[in-house]
């Protein structure tokens, strides 16, 4: 980007009149108050924000690896190379034992205690213990990953390798061949996986990479001290383990992406400090032509799906606008979330994934016009932002500034009908909501809006258009009690729907958020809100919502032999064996 | 060849195995002048105080010799056979044997035997109470001779010694753990058997005999053989535990004499030291 294509760069651009689909390059609009001036396209070839790269340190840590790989090479494979490493090490092992002494054996015997299985796996078995207790899945299993590549890879050399322990005066313990140093690998592994996936970048990992170097280092020269390996067996061993992990990490946790942070929320929320906060400023100003000003995460606690933001934007005055950041993280827990409905449920409607974030965002994208062209309300959206190409996208919205959800405002018979009618709507349109609860059913300047549409379905079972209105009876009931909803809902529904919608009804059917509401209801009134709109309404008879089919049946067996497997594979890293 | 000569071959030998050598080899038991196998070096680096370790002659079409490692104090290797590993021969530089001492062949080796061995043969003692049921006892000898229970030799064995009551002489072949069938009067006159045995469920009177072979059948043990052998030596103890079962157990012992040897440690260190390296005391 240019200095002059910035906002505060440009020279009082004219205002168009058309409107911001025709908003091109240099050009200005004022559209519901966001100023919103020229878009830019990316050139072909301009790298997107938040590519994946290895910087110069992973580049230097792969360099150390493939220079691993090139001593693995040169030390076994031609006969003058061999005897070259051969003698280089055996010299530099009688200089290092020649200063045998007590205190120093004493020494080598206490620092070679950093190696020993125990100690390994206490701190391997931690730092996963925490990672899954901060639900911080992405370093989790790059510390998993660069576990099992580093001890695998090394205990393979050494049996292809196999050789033998240093032809001097052994004094340490020792086990199989030497080359490369399991235990020095196995120490740089878990040293720098924990500085990586515990350690916030910055000074501070990198006073805990240089502590970590140091402990290594004096772990090989203990070793090489007590005769049980060779130098180049120490060497390469701790260059191979930290370059695989430093590249790992560098490619499957990139800290621009994946930062590490020790708070425990939703999972599926992703930072938006630092360089994605970078990259979603320069992608809303390139794509929508907005300065944003301000972003602040919004609503966390009710989205799992995404994460929602608030935008300030460049106005007159400034503006807020909504924005839900959806990743391959949100991608893969809708997988999740889908396959555990299939499971406990079976097929209760489509639970087809999405194959990428792009799919994803586009069919909310497209249920959101699709709500607001059948006439349910909904906030005005502004269009999709590609932060980066296939991963990373930011749907943004006008945010409803001055509403508020529908269990905490002032209900009259108007707002009632107002709310049927969006149900209405959708049933009339082939429409389902999906997720009606509390937190999505906003009351803004009088008008009843429905909000994360990301559930919605076209031409659903009747089944999911009943459960949509039961779900909105029920937020309706909390506020002015079932007697009073039932009648309003007589003006456009039959009996027997309200019936049906009650018949569908269970535990599953509610959101959270209106499970939880109707306990409180219940254990401050006494009344069961569901149960009364049953007495209510005419008796219909209950819905059975276990649907089964060989997808479901796979889905389960295959669960379970994977939680058997997982079992099996807690009992043995407790007796001791497994990948820790 | 002389002194000089093997000193050469050995260290050429050894340092091929030390670094020229892609792979672990086997730890076998070769003779002066060929490739010493980097399992073998590391074997003699694992218990450097013995003067022998375990070593591979020439191993059996159908065994596999796996699992080789070391490790400070310690290193040995399993044979296999039919995805079963039947025996385990191990390396330390002390052990505690037990069972009975038989000869190794070797001055400088003790060897104990404590091992426990189930035949093939199934046998049956026949005890007849007097002179008809001898009688008797000899006609069902000749008729049963060549049957087989499982593809398992039936071996008959008449305990006529009329000076021992039935009663001590049944105590006898039960302790020879045989099968017991006895033939008194009344049985000699049917033609039945009574049996007994030490194992339960094997027991019953007036039984017909190819119904006792019958119920034999169904409770017939497994061949096995199975314990250690241990071979004590200055500095160290090898010792090959053995669990074979079916027809393996019959042969495992003379075959594992044969295809099990020990390597001279003692040589492979002193040429190693002639050469300026330490691989062990």
């Amino acid at each position: 980007m240019t200095t002059e294509d910035t906002p505060s760069a440009q020279a009082e651009p004219a205002a168009v009149e058309r409107g911001l689909p025709t908003l091109g390059e240099r050009r200005e609009v004022r559209f519901a108050g966001i100023r919103i001036a020229g878009r830019r396209r990316r050139p072909s070839g301009e790298k997107a924000p938040l590519q994946r790269e290895l910087r110069t340190a992973g580049r230097l840590w792969l360099l150390s690896s493939i220079g691993a790989v090139f001593v693995w090479v040169s030390l076994f494979a031609w006969p003058a190379s061999t005897q070259w490493w051969n003698d280089r090490d055996l010299a530099i092992l009688e200089v290092i034992i020649d200063a045998r002494n007590s205190t120093l054996t004493a020494l080598a015997d206490a620092i070679v205690i950093l190696g020993e299985d125990w100690l390994l796996r206490l701190l391997r078995g931690a730092t996963l213990l925490l990672l899954v207790f901060y639900r911080r899945w992405r370093h989790f299993f790059a510390v998993l990953m660069a576990l099992i590549i580093v001890q695998a890879t090394v205990v393979l050399i050494a049996t292809f390798v196999g050789r033998p322990r240093p032809f001097v005066d052994i004094i340490g313990e020792w086990s199989g061949p030497s080359h490369p140093s399991v235990p020095v690998a196995g120490l740089s592994v878990t040293l720098a996986a924990m500085a990586y996936a515990l350690v916030p970048s910055g000074r501070r990992r990198r006073i805990v990479l240089a502590v970590a170097g140091v402990l290594v280092a004096a772990f090989g020269l203990a070793r090489l001290y007590l005769g049980v390996d060779h130098p180049s067996d120490a060497a390469v061993a701790a260059m191979f383990s930290l370059g695989v992990t430093v590249v790992l990490f560098r490619w499957f946790a990139p800290e621009a992406e994946f930062p590490v942070t020790w708070k425990r929320g939703v999972t599926a929320h992703l930072d938006v400090t630092g360089a994605r906060g970078e990259a979603i400023r320069r992608a809303l100003y390139e794509q929508l032509g907005m300065e944003v000003l301000e972003i602040k995460p919004f609503g966390l606690e009710g989205s799992g799906g995404s994460t929602p933001l608030r935008l300030k934007v460049a106005g007159d005055p400034d503006q807020y606008v909504f924005a839900k950041l959806y990743s391959q993280t949100h991608l893969r827990s809708d997988r999740w979330y889908k396959v555990g409905r299939t499971i406990l449920y079976g097929s209760l409607e489509d639970e087809v994934r999405f194959t990428s974030v792009r799919r994803l965002v586009e069919y909310e994208d497209y249920i959101q016009r699709l709500m607001r062209d059948a006439g349910v309300p909904g906030a005005e959206p502004f269009g999709i932002v590609e932060i980066t190409p296939e991963r990373e996208y930011l749907m943004v919205s006008a945010f409803l500034e001055d509403s508020e959800e529908l269990t905490h405002a002032e209900i009259d018979d108007e707002v009632i009908d107002r709310a049927l009618r969006v149900i209405r709507n959708m049933w009339d349109a082939g429409l389902a909501h999906r997720d009606i609860k509390p937190a999505n059913v906003m009351l803004n300047r009088g008008e009843v809006v429905l909000i994360d549409v990301a559930f919605g379905t076209v031409r659903p079972s009747p089944w999911r258009q009943a459960v949509d209105l039961a779900n909105m009876m029920v937020i309706l009931g909390l506020r002015v009690g079932a007697p009073r909803v039932y009648q309003r809902a007589l003006l456009q529904f039959a009996p027997e729907d309200i019936g049906e919608a009650f018949a569908a009804t269970r535990s599953v059917t509610l959101p959270s958020q209106s499970r939880s509401s109707l306990a409180l209801f219940k254990k401050e009134q006494g009344i069961d809100l569901v149960e009364e709109f049953r007495k209510l309404a005419p008796a219909a008879e209950q819905i059975s919502i276990q649907r089964w089919s060989p997808r479901r049946i796979w889905l389960t067996v295959g669960a379970l032999a994977l939680g058997l497997m997982l079992l099996g594979q807690i009992a043995t890293e407790i007796t001791g064996g497994g990948i820790l | 060849m002389t002194r000089r000569m093997v000193l050469m071959l050995v260290v050429a030998a050894l340092v091929a195995a030390s670094c020229g050598n892609l792979g672990l080899g086997q730890p076998d038991c070769i003779s002066r002048g060929q490739d010493v196998s980097t399992a073998t070096v590391m074997t003699v680096q694992a218990v450097p105080s013995a003067r022998y370790t375990p070593c591979l002659n020439e191993v059996r079409l159908e065994w596999d010799a796996i699992n080789w490692s070391a490790e400070t104090g310690r290193a040995g290797f399993d044979l296999l056979r039919r995805d079963r590993v039947f025996l385990s021969a191990e390396v330390r530089p002390a052990c505690d044997p037990s069972g009975v001492e038989v000869d190794s062949g070797f001055d400088d080796i003790r060897r104990f035997e404590d091992v426990q061995f189930q035949q093939t043969n199934i046998g049956i003692t026949i005890i007849p109470s007097g002179e008809r049921p001898q009688i008797r006892a000899r006609l069902l000898v000749e008729d049963l001779a060549g049957v087989e229970i499982d593809d398992r030799p039936v071996v008959f064995t008449i305990d006529d010694n009329m000076d021992q009551t039935v009663g001590n002489r049944v105590n006898l072949a039960l302790l020879r753990d045989q099968y017991v069938w006895i033939i008194d009067e009344l049985d000699a006159e049917e033609g039945t058997v009574e049996l007994r045995s030490d194992v339960v469920g094997v027991a019953g009177s007036g039984l017909d005999p190819d119904d006792a072979l019958d119920v034999i059948e169904d409770f017939v043990p497994e061949v096995f053989y199975r314990g250690t052998w241990y071979f004590t030596f200055e500095g160290g103890c090898i010792t090959y535990a053995f669990d074979a079962r079916g027809a393996l157990a019959e042969t495992v012992a003379d075959d594992a004499d044969d295809a099990l040897g020990f390597f001279p440690a003692y040589e492979l260190i002193q040429a190693a030291r002639d050469a300026g390296y330490d691989i062990g005391e």
